[in-house]
């Protein structure tokens, strides 16, 4: 499994990413358009900068850490996006306004302007998309328009899809969508769920939405490669349907994608200081994780699988990518193909279930049915229902 | 007054007409040419639908030629150009001579269960036909058994190309889609976008039928309801019904009819691979 960490736009991102690497704890990382400016500004190394440090002057597309760059087109071209200060030095747009993909040229141009900058930062192709709330329709229409016209100019290159819940409950709109992308053969498809809310964990309560994202990376990764972009604690059900590497991070912003974290408004940059509780599927904040302890510590003791409470930021960091990595190798370990992984996953939720009745019972503040709800059901009930319909 | 059809023959110089199929706006005749037996198509135009009849049948016409002499005797070859009646650019008829294939329509020899070598040699033979159209990104969409022979030398070869659309040239996605009742893909419903996936699942169909004489889904009752069936029911594994199959040349037909295209073969080129890995059985 390959973790692989999203982009941030607060100050000290960069040496955060490089130390998190170097200490093994992630693969490498996705810059993107927003985050990371062409040249440097203040308090803001440029890209070209970050990926020398990162890679130590290694050829990336043979050694070192994986680096990709994600134009990032799907949040420009979402309504309400008006975080543009990092954004609008990139040249993604050379002979169009901003956004404008009204036509075959149009969508040439723009693809051919994301390859270059890409080319120029020596790092792999990967395709720019636009984010679809429905299978059908306009927005679906010019999403696949991108990744078929990518295609062309760099066959084999890396595609994208965004979708919204509403995307990913269409059914068997879906799946002709996603076959319809298959065709194209990617090397790799860059999988992003985009939630209506920022807020971590994600809301998880449309499960019609989460079988369907995970069907789609099931039949996706078929053919390709699936990076589950965004996908943190998710990667545990990610990765029993067939993704090779999970998108997360150390932010909100990182962890969870929304339609927030580009607006000027932003809350995604809010540092997530939460201990990791594996045998809950669950991560506390430090105040929960301790008050859990006192109660009962040899049972908190288990659910963090015998890791100390974090007591600053980079024991915080430390443990969410062991805990993550830790996890998700577990489900792996169960066997090549999807259904071989199934029975370790529900492994897992039995036993979290369990559990969570026990850390409820014993009357810990900020563990109650909600936070089971929040972490643990609704990842539960996505996950059976893909797998009920894979049956 | 002469028919449309003959006025075709005229031009094409086709004699001793006799129909094939039942008449329409589209006719297909045996005729002679000189001494070579030939099949004659004519279509009548009539308005509104000029423009997409004609075009209709200048790309069959094209079409057949480009691939007919590359499939080796896969694909039924064209014997002539587009003939036109009346003004060119407006023509009344059109019509174009086939070669005439011996031995018989696959709709003559469906209805018992075959064997697993005669239906693989079905597979492989409609399957190795679609190749040369998959290879110019052209979708047949109408992969039914009335547009299957068996040659009299056991060849298997695909005809009417005509309802077949070239993807990067038509991308419009219509409401209309041709097809045949029984051999639909769930792509080939109102609002669907048929690709090379979906005659993937009409090879899928084929087999199933001929292996087990039997619908994968059936399409009798309203339209509709088979049309959602399509879309949401995943066929049977074909063994259910033919327990005696192999397992691997039942994976293959199970995976051709996939509901979700994603996890078909997702083109000839993809399929054929996967049977050339199959033993060939023995001849029953």
């Amino acid at each position: 499994m390959t973790i692989l960490l999203h982009d941030g736009r607060r100050v000290g991102h960069a040496a955060w990413l490089k130390e998190t690497i170097k200490a093994g704890l992630a693969d490498g990382a996705i810059l993107n358009a927003f985050a990371t400016p062409p040249a440097a500004i203040p308090r803001h190394p440029s890209a070209a900068t970050v990926i020398a440090d990162l890679s130590g002057g290694q050829l990336l597309r043979s050694t070192g850490p994986e680096i990709l760059f994600d134009s990032a087109s799907w949040a420009a071209t979402l309504p309400g996006t008006d975080f543009w200060q990092v954004y609008d030095e990139w040249d993604l747009w050379p002979h169009h306004s901003r956004g404008d993909l009204r036509d075959a040229g149009a969508i040439a141009d723009h693809v051919r302007a994301v390859f270059k900058i890409q080319s120029e930062l020596d790092v792999p192709y990967l395709a720019p998309t636009v984010a679809v709330d429905t299978a059908t329709g306009q927005a679906a229409e010019t999403a696949l328009e991108l990744s078929a016209e990518a295609s062309r100019q760099q066959p084999g290159c890396m595609i994208t899809l965004c979708g919204t819940n509403s995307f990913w409950r269409a059914g068997p709109a879906l799946d002709a969508y996603i076959g319809r992308l298959a065709r194209l053969r990617a090397s790799a498809c860059y999988v992003i769920p985009l939630r209506d809310r920022a807020g971590y964990p994600a809301d998880l309560t449309d499960t019609d939405a989460i079988a369907g994202w995970l069907r789609s990376i099931h039949s996706l990764s078929l053919r390709s490669r699936i990076i589950a972009a965004y996908t943190d604690h998710l990667g545990v059900i990610a990765a029993a349907a067939g993704a090779d590497t999970v998108g997360t991070g150390w932010d909100q912003g990182q962890r969870v994608c929304s339609r927030d974290a580009f607006r000027m408004s932003d809350p995604g940059g809010q540092n997530i200081n939460y201990s990791p509780h594996p045998g809950l599927l669950a991560r506390f904040t430090e105040t929960v994780a301790r008050g859990l302890r006192d109660l009962a510590s040899t049972f908190a003791e288990a659910m963090r699988w015998g890791h100390a409470i974090p007591s600053d930021m980079r024991e915080h960091r430390e443990q969410h990518f062991r805990s993550l990595n830790e996890q998700i190798t577990a489900v792996l370990k169960a066997g090549a193909a999807p259904a071989d992984r199934y029975p370790a996953v529900r492994h897992m939720f039995t036993g979290a279930d369990l559990s969570w009745d026990q850390a409820v019972a014993l009357g810990a503040q900020g563990v109650s049915r909600n936070e089971k709800a929040l972490w643990l059901d609704g990842m539960r009930n996505g996950f059976e229902a893909y797998v009920l319909a894979e049956r | 007054m002469a028919e449309f059809y003959d006025e075709v023959a005229k031009v094409l110089g086709a004699t001793n007409l006799s129909p094939l199929r039942p008449g329409g706006q589209k006719r297909v005749f045996s005729a002679k040419r000189g001494s070579e037996d030939v099949v004659l198509k004519a279509v009548e135009i009539l308005p509104p639908r000029q423009a997409e009849v004609l075009e209709r049948a200048s790309r069959e016409v094209a079409l057949l030629a480009k691939v007919s002499s590359a499939s080796g005797r896969r694909i039924v070859s064209v014997r002539s150009g587009l003939a036109t009646v009346g003004d060119p650019a407006a023509p009344s008829a059109v019509g174009w001579l086939e070669e005439m294939l011996d031995g018989e329509d696959l709709r003559d020899l469906l209805g018992t269960q075959w064997s697993r070598h005669k239906a693989l040699e079905l597979v492989q033979g409609v399957t190795e036909a679609l190749t040369y159209l998959h290879a110019l990104e052209v979708v047949h969409r109408d992969l039914s058994p009335g547009n299957v022979r068996r040659r009299g030398d056991g060849t298997w070869t695909l005809l009417d190309p005509g309802l077949a659309r070239h993807l990067a040239e038509f991308s419009l996605t219509g409401l209309y889609q041709p097809g045949t009742a029984g051999y639909r893909s769930p792509e080939q419903v109102p609002g669907g976008t048929p690709d090379t996936y979906s005659d993937v699942y009409c090879v899928g169909i084929l087999a199933f039928v001929a292996l087990t004489a039997r619908w994968p889904v059936d399409p009798s009752g309203a339209e509709d309801a088979y049309f959602k069936r399509l879309v949401q029911q995943q066929p049977v594994p074909v063994k259910t019904l033919r327990p005696d199959l192999d397992d691997e040349f039942a994976a293959i037909i199970d995976r051709c009819l996939n509901r979700q295209p994603a996890r078909r073969y997702l083109d000839a080129a993809e399929l054929l691979n996967a049977l050339g890995k199959l033993t060939p059985g023995t001849k029953p």
